[in-house]
């Protein structure tokens, strides 16, 4: 049981993870590698804010997201854009692109704040979790799943119920759709993108509570926000919360039964399994190139 | 066809004229005007930390003493990105183009051994402070490590563990450091004729610090001891912390690599009584304080920085003595008289290992001191 | 000059790869990031062959390849049933199964330690040790790939792979199987990168995991597009590229304190400045 609990814990992670990749991806349609390494930049921001100023931990996360959203706007705007709108690139040359620009970011984050670990605390002493049942749950791991929770609702809410939120599932379908409602394409891009890093940064920074934080993290995240949006399904909100969960509990089994030196292996078989059988993913908006 | 050979030559061509500007023939045991020390080791990616403050100790050395035998010191450093081939490229690279004798490296046990059949054919002596894998040992006349072999340490633990009568599981990461002395402590409990205590032997993925099934495994088995086999302190700081997050109540094992700074940031008061065995003889003597309060804080442990340091030294030493030249240097390295190091003292075996005994210390209140 | 020899020879092992990997992806249009297996399993081969039960080298290099090629037939049938994108990331998670299989199987592979050990290739009693000689073999290697695969894209069946490429529905309505010209075309690419692999075993004397996991691939497919996809020369030129930016950028003279990072940076810079100014490669014929 508290291997499953410990799998729902780390699948919250990753469902946190894989919501603003989904979003991003379903509407523009390459893999934005930046993603990883931006929210890992955020988190190096909270970390110099806690360091620099004292104030409260939700404002300088609230911050740090905030700054690291406008980066990924500002990403769109004079990095993607010129390439994917102007020059029509394919998905294979901006993949490529922003792999590039993955290690350029990675490195810079190394050369300013080094390449070690570090850990981010919000108390000066580790508490045992919280007993039921014979299992064991921190106080942050229940922030964790809160959140992710939360967000996952106001996502829905936000894409379900508002011109924006149309105009954002509309694009990935139909770009010229959006122009009709009288909304400009690009803006619409901008806001997503917005939404996606902030929202990157916030469980990066959750993360860093768990499991830390160093410049290398910036490729496992983007991959595990990869794997769990196909396995939820590209383009839907609670398709990436239960792809995160289901590959977080995969995972642990797969460490359970098969032993940690395998766990690489378990998430990319999932992975694998999902695209040959399942492409469309849990809960299907569209296929991913069929 | 044609137009590939233009390609190639005309690259070929620039890297020559690159080439000839910077190398310089050293054959006479007479010191050159200027002395190119090389330096290789990981600068970037996961273990870069690590090379870092190898680097930043050896830098350090050399702004202490800039000068050998009166003759300005100047050190090449080169990515080894942790790897084999661009070890091997760097190491080449050294040896051809700066006309170096003599290589400070590689950190990682993979880039010593893809260094060590090129510097073993170009006669230059190579100094690892880092690499502890057993291969290491019989890498070549060459190769030389001040750093301890797993044997020793694992020997020491083991042998404590086992006095404490305790179940042992063991956590690694896939490392070759890691798994290397992995070995060595699956291998002297064998020894011991105990290898039913050791009721969990497990590893996992780089850079992983998530922990939680695999501790609920150690759990479920019984372990009373629990060998965190990591790379980083800060790895061992999660472990140690999500260990009692979970509540298990574990005595703590590790190795050079916990004592840092950063272990006791991350595991807070879950540090609290974790044994490292290490590698050095002694770090709390007169010299090694000095050295700690001379340098930054590290980004991986103050023992991977003491031990570069010492490499430097021995090899600054070795010239002094014999001139600059890979042979004669190889020769004083096997008959020098025993070294009084920071980190520990040096005396080379047939194998060009360091032979030194293992100590015992526990995290008493942010820091490790030496067991009463 | 041994320095010279060394980067000449590990850019003829790349440009083994990297042609191997144009046959596949530039021809044929099967994007695959699961080189660098292929290139493990020869390596490992030919070092476990060798070190552990003597074999010579050339039956190993055989074996390496026969393997690499069983196993990417086997690994191409479900494989091959995915597309772009979803084909990208299932090659992906090939290759990291691949180097785990590596890793974790330590009682064959000796896992992160690497085996070291591995001696100079004998061919027919003539020992290829030095470096000189060694680049005399590689250079061999590499023109026989280059002819094999010139002659084969060249051939009928090459223009069915370039078919394929430009589009698959129209190759399969004219009465090709498609699946099964992919499937070997895949297992041929597996071929080479294998016999690259054996190359790099004795070259390097030593290897490891590392030197074959995922970031391998990517770097194989990133000299490729530099090249060029669809051009052999191209993948040439790619080869020498990916190998010499790094050791140029060794020469910069970077402030020794932020070497490593600057190094990677202008790597990185490199790759986005190609992306926006040339996607087409240096030499490309496609456009990716």
């Amino acid at each position: 049981m508290q291997i499953i609990l410990n799998g729902i814990i780390i699948g919250g992670i990753y469902a946190l993870i894989a919501l603003g990749f989904n979003l991003i991806y379903s509407s523009v349609r390459f893999y934005h590698m930046l993603y990883g390494i931006l929210a890992v930049l955020g988190v190096y921001f909270l970390r110099f804010f806690q360091m620099t100023f004292h104030w409260p931990f939700a404002l300088m996360v609230f911050l740090a997201s905030f700054l690291i959203g406008l980066i990924g706007m500002a990403s769109w705007q004079w990095f993607y854009r010129p390439l994917a709108i102007t020059k029509k690139a394919s998905s294979l040359v901006m993949l490529v692109l922003s792999f590039g620009a993955l290690i350029v970011v990675q490195n810079l984050i190394a050369l300013v704040w080094k390449n070690n670990t570090y850990s981010i605390s919000i108390t000066e002493t580790i508490k045992s979790g919280y007993q039921f049942f014979g299992l064991s749950i921190t106080f942050n791991q229940l922030v964790i799943l809160i959140t992710t929770f939360i967000s996952v609702i106001l996502l829905e809410l936000f894409l379900g119920r508002t011109k924006w939120g149309m105009a954002i599932r509309a694009i990935g379908d139909n770009p010229e759709l959006t122009t009709t409602i009288g909304l400009k394409t690009n803006q619409i891009i901008l806001i997503v993108f917005f939404i996606g890093s902030f929202m990157s940064s916030i469980s990066a920074s959750l993360i860093a509570l768990e499991i830390g934080v160093r410049p290398t993290y910036g490729l496992m995240l983007v991959m595990k926000a990869i794997i769990a949006s196909i396995i939820g399904g590209i383009g839907s909100i609670r398709g990436a919360m239960f792809g995160g969960l289901l590959l977080g509990i995969t995972e642990n089994m797969g460490i359970y039964f098969f032993g940690a030196q395998w766990q690489e292996v378990t998430a990319f078989t999932l992975l694998t399994i999902f695209l040959l059988f399942r492409p469309q993913g849990l809960f299907q908006k569209y296929q991913l190139a069929k | 066809m044609l137009k590939k050979f233009a390609f190639i030559t005309l690259f070929f061509a620039s890297l020559v004229l690159v080439g000839c500007a910077r190398s310089q023939e050293v054959t006479t045991s007479e010191l050159p005007d200027v002395i190119k020390i090389g330096w290789v080791g990981p600068l970037t990616g996961g273990l870069g930390g690590v090379g870092q403050d190898a680097k930043a100790a050896v830098e350090f050395y050399f702004t202490e003493h800039p000068m050998i035998g009166g003759k300005q010191v100047e050190v090449i450093y080169e990515d080894g990105k942790c790897n084999g081939a661009d070890a091997a490229a760097a190491t080449q690279k050294l040896i051809t183009v700066d006309g170096v004798q003599a290589i400070l490296g590689g950190a990682c046990s993979g880039e010593t051994l893809a260094s060590a059949p090129i510097a073993e054919q170009n006669k230059v002596v190579m100094i690892s402070s880092l690499s502890s894998s057993p291969e290491v040992t019989t890498a070549g006349d060459y190769i030389f490590r001040n750093y301890i072999s797993d044997d020793q340490v694992a020997k020491t633990m083991v042998n404590y563990m086992l006095s404490r009568n305790e179940k042992i599981a063991v956590l690694s990461e896939q490392t070759d450091f890691a798994q290397g002395f992995t070995h060595a402590i699956v291998k002297h409990m064998e020894a011991a004729g105990a290898s039913d205590k050791l009721v969990l032997n497990e590893s996992f993925g780089v850079d992983n610090t998530d922990f939680r099934t695999l501790l609920t495994k150690v759990k479920e088995a019984g372990a009373g001891a629990l060998v965190s086999m990591v790379q980083t302190p800060v790895s061992g700081g999660f472990m140690a912390r999500q260990a009692k997050e979970l509540g298990l109540d574990i005595q703590i094992y590790g190795t050079d690599t916990l004592p840092a700074p950063d272990f006791f940031d991350t595991a807070k008061d879950a540090a609290e009584g974790a044994i490292a065995v290490l590698a050095s003889e002694d770090l709390s003597r007169g010299r090694f304080a000095d050295f700690k309060a001379s340098i930054e804080a590290p980004q991986s442990t103050y023992a991977i920085s003491a031990f570069a340091y010492d490499a430097a030294e021995v090899l600054a030493r070795a010239i002094e003595k014999v001139g600059y030249n890979g042979n004669a240097i190889k020769d004083y390295f096997y008959t020098m008289p025993t070294f009084n190091g920071v980190a520990s003292d040096v005396k080379f075996d047939v194998n060009g290992d360091n032979n030194i005994q293992a100590a015992v210390k526990v995290a008493r209140d942010g820091e490790f001191v030496f067991e009463k | 000059m041994d320095y010279i020899l060394h980067l000449a020879i590990t850019m003829s092992i790349w440009g083994i790869l990297t042609l191997s990997l144009n046959y596949v992806a530039g021809f044929t249009g099967i994007i695959s990031l699961s080189h660098a297996t292929f290139y493990g399993i020869g390596a490992y081969s030919t070092a476990i062959l060798t070190v552990k039960y003597g074999f010579s080298f050339l039956l190993s290099v055989a074996i390496g390849m026969f393997l690499a090629a069983v196993i990417a037939y086997i690994v191409s049938i479900p494989l091959l049933k995915l597309q772009e994108d979803a084909f990208i990331l299932v090659s992906f998670g090939f290759a990291i199964i691949g180097y785990h299989v590596l890793l974790n199987w330590q009682s064959i592979t000796n896992g992160a330690l690497g085996i070291k050990g591995i001696k100079a290739p004998v061919i027919f009693g003539f020992s290829f040790s030095g470096k000189p000689l060694f680049l005399c073999l590689v250079l061999v290697a590499l023109i026989c790939t280059y002819f094999i695969l010139h002659r084969i894209v060249k051939s009928p069946y090459g223009t069915i792979m370039k078919n394929i490429r430009e589009n698959s529905i129209v190759a399969s309505v004219n009465g090709h199987d498609v699946t099964a010209y992919k499937r070997s075309v895949y297992t041929v690419g597996a071929l080479f990168a294998a016999l690259a692999g054996s190359l790099m075993a004795t070259f390097l004397m030593f290897i490891e995991p590392k030197s074959f996991e995922l970031m391998i691939s990517v770097f194989i497919l990133i000299a490729l597009i530099l090249g060029g996809m669809g051009n052999l020369k191209g993948s040439i030129l790619g080869a020498v590229f990916i190998i010499l930016i790094p050791e140029i950028l060794r020469f910069v003279g970077f402030p020794n304190t932020i070497i490593g990072e600057m190094q990677q940076i202008t790597y990185g810079l490199i790759l986005v400045l190609l992306m926006i100014l040339r996607p087409q490669g240096l030499l490309g014929e496609y456009k990716i």
